[in-house]
C-alpha cells in the first residue's frame, strides 16, 4: 500500500523535479523570437544586448536580371537570452510582430547578426548595398 | 482502504486535467526546429508564423495568435487556440513553422497581413 501511495506522489511531483525552461520576460505587444545563429555568435551573445539584423539576397532590377544586396532589416534588437539545443545555437530576440514576420522572411535568405553598443540609440534608413558601389 | 485511495486519486486526477486544460476551439500540432522548441513550454501563449508558398511568391503570414502550448515533444508542439485563426483552414505550401512567445497578460489580436520581401523595401 504504501508502495502504491509513494509511486503516485512520485507521478505528480516528477514535472517539477526536472529542469524547468527558462521564462521570458517579454512587455505586452512584443514578441519572443529564435533566430539560429552560428556558434560564435551566439557565444559572444548576451541578454540585454543589441544587434542589428543584415540580409543578403537577389534583388530583381527594374531593368531585368538581378543582383545581389545587402541590407539592414532591423535595428537595436534586443537581446533577450541565448539558446543551444542538439548541437545548434540561436538568440531569443524581442520583436515587434510585424518585425517578427519579416525576420522569417530574411531567415529564408542569408542573413547576419551584428552587435552594436547597447546604448547607442542611432536608428535610421542604411542605404542597401551593392559590390559595384563599393568600386 | 485500497478503493478508497484509487477513488481519491481519481478525483485527483480528474480536478488536475480540469486545471491544466484552457477552454479552445481547435487542437493542433506544429513542427518545428530544436532551438525554437527549446524555448517552448506547456502554458506558454503563442503566435504561430508560417512561411507560405503562393502561387510561386514565398510569403510570412501569422497563422494564429495567443494561442496555448499544451504539449512540447521534441519539435512537435501542440498548441491549443482560444480565438479565431482564420488561416488554419487553407491549405498552402509551408515552407516553415516559427512559434513565437508573447507576454502570457497580453491577449491582443489583430489582423496581421501576409508580407513578402518587397514589403519590406516599400
Amino acid at each position: 500500500m504504501k508502495k502504491i501511495i509513494l509511486t503516485l506522489i512520485l507521478c505528480f511531483m516528477l514535472p517539477s523535479l526536472l529542469p524547468a525552461k527558462k521564462t521570458f520576460d517579454i512587455p505586452a505587444g512584443w514578441r519572443a523570437y529564435t533566430l539560429e545563429t552560428d556558434a560564435v555568435t551566439a557565444q559572444n551573445a548576451a541578454p540585454g544586448g543589441r544587434v542589428d539584423i543584415l540580409m543578403g539576397f537577389d534583388a530583381v532590377l527594374k531593368t531585368g536580371g538581378s543582383n545581389y544586396v545587402v541590407a539592414t532589416i532591423l535595428q537595436r534588437v534586443l537581446v533577450i537570452d541565448t539558446v543551444r539545443a542538439e548541437g545548434k545555437n540561436g538568440l531569443v530576440l524581442m520583436l515587434a510582430p510585424d518585425d517578427a514576420q519579416y525576420l522569417l522572411l530574411a531567415e529564408n535568405e542569408n542573413i547576419k547578426v551584428v552587435f552594436r553598443r547597447p546604448d547607442d540609440a542611432a536608428a535610421g534608413p542604411i542605404q542597401v548595398s551593392v559590390l559595384s558601389n563599393l568600386f | 482502504m485500497k478503493k478508497i485511495i484509487l477513488f481519491a486519486f481519481c478525483i485527483f486526477a480528474l480536478a488536475y486535467a480540469a486545471m491544466t486544460q484552457v477552454p479552445g476551439l481547435q487542437v493542433y500540432d506544429y513542427e518545428v526546429d530544436a532551438l525554437n522548441a527549446a524555448v517552448l513550454k506547456p502554458g506558454d501563449r503563442v503566435d504561430v508564423l508560417q512561411l507560405v508558398k503562393i502561387d510561386g511568391m514565398v510569403y510570412a503570414r501569422t497563422s494564429a495568435q495567443n494561442a496555448v502550448v499544451q504539449e512540447v515533444s521534441g519539435g512537435k508542439i501542440t498548441v491549443k487556440f482560444d480565438d479565431k485563426s482564420k488561416y488554419l483552414s487553407v491549405e498552402r505550401e509551408v515552407l516553415k513553422t516559427k512559434i513565437i512567445v508573447r507576454n502570457p497578460g497580453d491577449g491582443v489580436t489583430r489582423d496581421m497581413n501576409n508580407v513578402t520581401l518587397a514589403n519590406l523595401f516599400r
